[in-house]
């Protein structure tokens, strides 16, 4: 659920314009980087954002019986990176707004630092602690897309609440975060699980593109 | 799943504003985001509204039903998030909830009407933004505009790349769908996973492919094209005009209601 078009107020649209733009302007250099030592890394960071596109447009079920459909950003900061993740996510939010009319011109910003840059940064950092911690990767992963997730809901909890503040900001952002929890929560961990299915999907079909991605060790796949 | 069958992009190449200049859909569209986005009065985002949809119903020949799905979801969000917000304002309640201290507050419905006037009027405009306008134009703005060659090739590699596995996710699906996937929650997400690892595992091999099909084309990095598009100086006088007189009349509006409210304090 991005914010939609037209509901924050100017001055919260700059500041996370600002923040954002910071961001993604180092993802943009990260990929600038890449692309210059190989020229195939293009059509595969396309096609990467492709599928995240396709991924939110999936329905998951939800426990609570609401459908939702999944952020994809967990599973793409363990494949490329948050910064690279940042990126891709302005492009596919841009899309989103512009052929589905699911969050808006003016909202970006605020979109892309809860699903681009909060999500995926938190998410990366669970997913290298836990993998230095020898934790096996689909229970890191797990917890990465968990994270990822619940975060991306928190971030625009409080991003609603600095916006609409009301008569006090701590309890506007409990309200606000009350409504998140009881939807979100039950989500994270729907998509967490899916993401986990996924990859362990991936990681039984196709383990050589996980090696390449540096997602896991030579030595991993053959020990599967 | 309604976006693999119906997406705007069908919508967007047959209109009759399709061959318009696309300076003048993009500054209309964007002054009037903005116009939208500094009112304090929520009249202002309900006349931007509904230019917006006459624009889109009448001008460009967007058939009624269709819009109405496209505003449904947006609209469906902006009433729970307006409900919502009317109890959270300051001031004395008019009305308890009886716990927490929440109630409705004047003050707390008309910031309601007010967001909720602006979600409409900032959608509505978005709308007539991308029901009228194919994206392979919008591409040709973001040249225009200097944007990093990287975002340009990004975007529309990216674009390209959707549809086609769009296509490959709806057949999937459906194939999956006859052979009683998606029955129960399990299932939901058995299917779910799959479908998604699958087409990861599709995205990469047709990644490879596309990437040898673009290299035996001399591809070295970037995507050089003949950008052919509407510049700014092609925009009719009529255009000027009519986006001169909307900004007029949007300003007065503004200037002339400054925070009138809706509900009355």
């Amino acid at each position: 659920m991005h914010i939609m078009e037209g509901y924050l107020p100017p001055f919260w649209c700059a500041v996370w314009f600002i923040i954002s733009a910071v961001v993604v302007i180092y993802g943009l250099m990260q990929i600038k980087k890449a692309t210059e030592d190989n020229d195939d890394a293009l059509p595969l960071l396309a096609l990467s954002g492709a599928f995240m596109f396709i991924l939110s447009s999936l329905k998951m079920p939800s426990v609570s019986g609401s459908c939702s459909h999944p952020c994809g950003n967990g599973l793409g900061t363990v494949f490329f990176g948050p910064a690279v993740t940042a990126v891709l996510s302005v492009i596919v939010l841009l899309f989103q707004a512009i052929l589905l009319a699911h969050g808006g011109l003016t909202t970006l910003g605020a979109n892309i630092f809860s699903m681009g840059i909060v999500g995926p940064v938190c998410g990366y950092a669970v997913w290298k602690a836990l993998r230095q911690m020898n934790i096996s990767a689909p229970i890191a992963i797990f917890f990465t897309a968990f994270v990822a997730d619940l975060l991306t809901y928190i971030t625009t909890a409080v991003e609603l609440a600095l916006a609409f503040p009301g008569a006090d900001m701590g309890a506007t952002f409990a309200t606000f975060f009350g409504i998140f929890a009881v939807t979100q929560i039950p989500l994270a961990i729907a998509e967490g699980l899916l993401t986990t299915v996924i990859y362990n999907y991936i990681e039984s079909a196709r383990p050589d593109i996980l090696v390449r991605l540096g997602v896991i060790s030579e030595q991993e796949t053959g020990a599967n | 799943m309604s976006i693999f069958e119906d997406t705007l992009d069908h919508y967007t190449m047959h209109n009759e504003l399709t061959e318009n200049n696309i300076y003048s859909k993009l500054i209309f569209a964007l002054l009037a985001i903005l116009l939208n986005l500094i009112t304090g009065s929520p009249i202002v985002p309900l006349i931007i509204f509904l230019i917006c949809s006459f624009l889109i119903l009448f001008v460009a020949k967007i058939p009624l039903r269709f819009y109405v799905t496209f505003m449904a979801i947006p609209i469906g969000f902006a009433v729970l998030s307006g409900i919502f917000l009317a109890f959270l304002g300051t001031g004395e309640q008019i009305w308890s909830l009886g716990f927490f201290g929440i109630g409705l507050t004047k003050g707390g419905i008309n910031q309601a009407l007010l967001v909720f006037a602006r979600v409409l009027g900032g959608v509505a405009a978005l709308g007539f933004l991308i029901l009228t306008t194919p994206m392979n134009r919008i591409f040709a703005v973001f040249h225009d505009l200097h944007v990093p060659a990287i975002i340009t090739d990004l975007a529309i590699l990216m674009y390209r790349y959707i549809f086609l596995f769009l296509d490959v996710t709806a057949t999937m699906y459906n194939s999956q769908r006859t052979r009683l996937g998606y029955h129960n929650y399990m299932s939901w997400m058995n299917c779910l996973a799959s479908l998604a690892g699958m087409v990861f595992i599709r995205t990469w091999e047709q990644g490879e492919i596309s990437y040898k099909a673009l290299a035996s084309r001399g591809y070295n990095g970037r995507l050089n094209m003949i950008r052919e598009g509407d510049s700014i100086s092609d925009m009719s006088i009529k255009d000027w005009l009519l986006i001169i007189i909307f900004v007029v009349v949007i300003a007065v509006a503004i200037y002339c209601l400054g925070t009138a409210n809706l509900y009355p304090v």
